[in-house]
């Protein structure tokens, strides 16, 4: 009988195989039976729905489908990486806040914490949208310190050297503003929606992994009389990140999924390109296909990085 | 006093009382808020930050806010520049809670929603971890689906794209859980055994791939592909769907957290029911998962307050759950410009329940801690 596991496996793999290729089967003729063309030619195309804010040129009814999906992976890494700084910046403080001995500072990062992850990271964007757009409109607009805040996005005052120090100011011209580095509306209440929310669960990794690191550290750190911010700095930090860093490389991989809410504010993501491209040629296969691989094939590498890193601390100690 | 003399004690000393903090409240504020200088900035600092925006906040929250009065309309708070209008939220409460369900009918869904925090109470009690929860869920929740559908007994039926709000978020977070659970145990022995490879290796496959992929993306995945499987005119549900969605995703993450609750069964619980003669299915049933399973609650509570925050996204795929209800209420043009007031409201509710949610985990931590099971 002992061949009764592997002829068990097989005769499962085969019920699975036959399962699959019924479905596949059952949705290529659903399919063509709809007047919806396979294949991937729709990517050479010209796409008619326009990607804006993207750093990668798109020009609706010229560029190619491949090209919009290409601005919106760009966009959907920009929203990822500057809501990864931001998580990881408040998350930092308000994990070594939640330990400070002043106590208006821990209750302070205690309630943050508490207060940001009970609530759907959904409802916070839309809540920052709500905010942003009723800020006062461009013609109304005072700048402050070179910045103005206007219900069509922020804009900033950008720095460049060019034989001296130039500063690009904002100006209102009419309805526009001229000059300067905006920053739309979607993205903004995007960035600080997922940032926010994201930096209180960092917060947490952060504080437990404090919390990790033997208490003999601090006592030793206090006997050599060093400050308490010398102590975090040099001593606990370094040992506590080492313990954070795959809790918080699988929350930053939550950032770069949560990026696809961009869908429900309009931002032009990755996700919302493929939304509008399988609204426009109907393959929601192929779409949804290359959408899953794209998130798929980044989350996996660096799950798989993560997975060396944590080995190879393991494998030479905490020390 | 030579050399050979010991002092041994032959009695037993009393133990002392804990030093007495002998500072006075002052000292102890000062210590507190103001024990070095960047504490001391530290204080200054976020108290100045927190009166202005506390003043702010309050100002706008109910010192110029509108109350709601009997007319019901905007006009009110059209009138008051400024304040916050907490009359849309008594206008919309309905719309927000109940959704679209026939304004007659909403005894149903509250009493629906009174069963499901009841079961989520029972389901706290240790002594309900046996036969008898399962059991309990499944009359609750076939209770609870002839009383939102209706159709007999002079309740008249109500579709289920009827159906909306914050019942539709309990249905889908807890209906989605206790669909993904019986999958999940089997994904995690799978992934787990070492005598089936081809079940760990699709096991893992299906894991990784579903939670590295966004949830948004298998929501589209399932809304708009489970028709094409389905042959031309059966006509699944959308909730339906969703649901389907929901619970092979759930899997995937309950998965996880069942595997690791069963790596932390030490080998001498496998060898002595080896030794005992139990069968393998009495081992894993009787033996491992029970201890399994209690060992990570905290964990598997967790997810279920992740995905109670997930169903959110349902707004994006068009369900009627208590985010879109926030959104629709919004969007409402009598109520324009008040959409604040309402998404403050709906994120108070989430807040509710979630936060009851994670105090009940870090209780149960600490218990099982205390208890020695982790």
């Amino acid at each position: 009988m002992r061949w009764r596991q592997p002829a068990l496996q097989a005769a499962a793999f085969a019920a699975l195989a036959a399962v699959v290729v019924l479905l596949f089967g059952l949705t290529s003729a659903s399919l063509s039976s709809r007047g919806v063309q396979s294949g991937f030619a729709f990517l050479g195309q010209p796409a008619a729905t326009p990607v804006t804010d993207s750093p990668i040129a798109f020009v609706p009814g010229t560029s190619t489908y491949a090209r919009a999906l290409l601005a919106g992976a760009a966009n959907t890494m920009k929203l990822s990486v500057a809501a990864i700084v931001l998580a990881t910046i408040l998350g930092l403080l308000c994990g070594i806040g939640a330990l400070s001995d002043n106590a208006l500072v821990k209750r302070l990062s205690n309630t943050y914490v508490e207060v940001m992850r009970n609530v759907p990271v959904l409802l916070h964007v839309v809540l920052w949208y709500g905010l942003i757009l009723e800020l006062p409109a461009v013609g109304d607009a005072s700048s402050t310190l070179g910045m103005l805040a206007t219900n069509r996005g922020v804009f900033f005052p950008t720095v460049s050297w060019s034989g001296g120090l130039h500063v690009a100011y904002p100006v209102v011209d009419g309805l526009e503003v001229v000059g300067g580095l905006s920053v739309s509306p979607e993205f903004a209440a995007l960035l600080l929606g997922i940032g926010l929310y994201t930096g209180a669960f960092i917060a947490e990794i952060v504080r437990a992994a404090v919390l990790s690191v033997d208490t003999g550290q601090w006592e030793a750190a206090n006997s050599l009389a060093l400050s308490h911010a010398t102590t975090l700095r040099r001593v606990i930090l370094p040992q506590a990140m080492r313990v954070a860093l795959p809790p918080i490389s699988s929350e930053y991989l939550g950032i770069f999924k949560n990026s696809t809410l961009a869908v429900a504010v309009g931002f032009q993501d990755f996700m919302a390109v493929g939304n509008n491209l399988f609204t426009d040629t109907g393959q929601v296969l192929e779409v949804m296909g290359l959408v899953m691989i794209f998130y798929a094939a980044v989350s996996l590498v660096v799950s798989a990085l993560m997975h060396v890193v944590e080995s190879r601390s393991r494998r030479w100690g905490s020390g | 006093m030579g050399l050979g003399m010991r002092v041994v004690n032959q009695d037993l000393l009393e133990p002392r009382p804990p030093p007495v903090d002998r500072r006075s409240v002052a000292q102890r504020i000062v210590k507190s808020y103001f024990g070095s200088p960047a504490s001391a900035f530290a204080t200054i600092l976020i108290v100045a930050v927190l009166a202005w925006a506390g003043w702010s906040f309050l100002n706008w929250s109910l010192l110029n806010a509108t109350f709601p009065d009997a007319t019901g309309s905007s006009s009110a708070c059209r009138r008051a520049n400024g304040g916050a209008c907490w009359a849309v939220v008594a206008d919309k409460f309905r719309l927000i809670i109940f959704g679209v369900y026939p304004h007659a009918q909403h005894w149903r869904p509250a009493c629906m929603m009174a069963l499901f925090l009841v079961m989520y109470f029972l389901s706290t009690r240790p002594s309900m971890w046996n036969w008898k929860l399962p059991a309990a869920w499944v009359a609750a929740i076939t209770a609870s689906a002839c009383l939102m559908w209706g159709g007999f007994a002079g309740l008249p039926f109500v579709p289920d794209d009827q159906w909306g709000g914050l019942p539709i978020t309990m249905i889908l977070a807890t209906l989605g859980l206790a669909t993904g659970f019986p999958l999940a145990i089997l994904l995690a022995l799978a992934r787990n055994s070492r005598r089936h490879p081809v079940g760990k290796a699709l096991a893992v496959a299906y894991i990784e791939l579903t939670r590295s992929v966004p949830l948004l993306a298998l929501l589209f995945l399932a809304s708009l592909m489970i028709p094409l499987f389905m042959p031309a005119g059966w006509d699944i549900p959308k909730l339906f769907r969703v649901l389907v969605a929901f619970t092979l995703v759930t899997a995937a993450y309950l998965a996880e957290v069942i595997r690791g609750g069963l790596l932390s069964i030490p080998r001498g619980q496998y060898e002595a029911a080896e030794a005992l003669g139990l069968s393998r299915w009495t081992t894993t049933t009787r033996v491992v998962l029970p201890q399994a399973l209690v060992a990570v609650l905290p964990a598997i509570v967790n997810v279920l307050i992740a995905f109670f925050k997930a169903t959110s996204i349902v707004l994006i795929v068009g369900i009627f759950d208590l985010m879109t209800a926030a959104k629709r209420a919004a969007a409402d043009s009598q109520w324009q410009g008040f959409g604040t007031e309402i998404y403050l409201f709906v994120a108070a509710i989430y807040f509710a329940f979630c936060f009851v949610m994670s105090v009940y985990s870090n209780r149960l931590h600490a218990r099982l801690r205390a208890q020695g099971k982790q």
